[in-house]
């Protein structure tokens, strides 16, 4: 889609996963350029008729069950991502750090690592979560689920506290809702910044 | 000190193995059909692309780095804190894969970054 001369005229409903790349394309070259929606015509650009509704928007407005599915799979995401870590570090807490970082040293810790059953449990959830992000992404948009997966930082925070006994102090709490709000605003941004090959 | 080390470690590996498995993804190609055969065919044509190995390397390095980490730190610190390649993947994205940052995106990473700090300070 050429916005740089000539004129473009985009009528009709994209509906189609391949042409969303080229409606968000569309929407931020204008926005560059200074138009805002009221804006019928912008320099050598006319926009006629224009209405946009991507798959995910469509499928979720026909019917209940993708709704659920959808957050049903983010809710396990953002369970099982925390719940790994919080096991990999109830692994590692077991098996101590390295005491002189000797290579016979790593050898016996990488050993009891490869031995630890709280460790391949962690590995676990974490495979769980990441088929989970995978099957989600085939139906919903990433500038969806992305932003949601930033609960998993206040989730981790939760279960430490619980699960290990951790120490959570005000600052931390902090500290962990701002990083929520930060991968928030990255997950709200475009998923594309490239050309299409 | 050595914690400096495992979370640059962590962060560098972990954006560098990402944004080499997303350089391999670009060259396969996007996934049009999700039936389990073409998935495999896909994965297949995947573990042929150089970078997908030096990204699956370098992600690996992170995962250990990770666990050294979780060895002598608590998760509720850990975790947090490794949402610093927040901040990391942009820039390398940029110079690796030459995308485009958008405020909001730089906005984003900002608040990251500060989180981190605070995060950071938390420790006892």
């Amino acid at each position: 889609m050429g916005l740089r001369s000539g004129t473009v005229t985009i009528t009709g409903v994209v509906s189609n996963a391949a042409l969303h790349g080229a409606k968000e394309d569309a929407k931020a070259e204008a926005k560059e350029r200074g138009m805002d929606k009221s804006s019928t015509e912008y320099g050598h650009m006319t926009v006629t008729h224009l209405k946009m509704a991507s798959e995910t928007t469509d499928r979720m407005k026909d019917s209940p069950g993708p709704h659920f599915k959808t957050y049903f799979f983010i809710l396990l995401m953002v369970l099982f991502t925390p719940l790994g870590n919080v096991l990999l570090g109830k692994g590692m807490k077991g098996i101590g750090s390295a005491k002189d970082w000797t290579p016979s040293d790593i050898f016996h810790v990488f050993v009891s690592i490869m031995t630890s059953s709280s460790i391949w449990l962690g590995i676990a959830c974490l495979l769980a979560s990441f088929m989970a992000y995978m099957l989600v992404l085939t139906w919903a948009d990433y500038s969806y689920v992305q932003p949601a997966s930033s609960f998993s930082y206040a989730v981790v925070a939760t279960l430490g506290y619980f699960i290990l006994g951790e120490t959570v102090n005000p600052l931390r709490w902090t500290g962990i809702i701002i990083i929520c709000a930060g991968v928030f605003v990255v997950g709200h941004t475009q998923p594309r910044t490239t050309e299409k090959r | 000190m050595r914690e400096y080390l495992f979370l640059f470690i962590f962060v560098v590996a972990g954006t560098g193995g990402e944004l080499c498995a997303s350089r391999a993804m670009k060259a396969v190609g996007e996934v049009h059909d999700f039936r389990p055969a073409a998935i495999f065919q896909f994965v297949l044509r995947a573990t042929r692309a150089g970078w997908m190995w030096i990204g699956i390397g370098l992600m690996t390095l992170a995962f250990f780095a990770l666990l050294a980490m979780l060895s002598f730190e608590n998760v509720t610190f850990v975790v947090p804190v490794t949402a610093l390649s927040y901040a990391a993947g942009p820039l390398g994205a940029t110079l690796f894969l030459h995308e485009r940052i958008s405020r909001q995106r730089l906005l984003g990473v900002l608040i990251v970054s500060i989180g981190v700090t605070l995060v950071w300070l938390s420790r006892d």
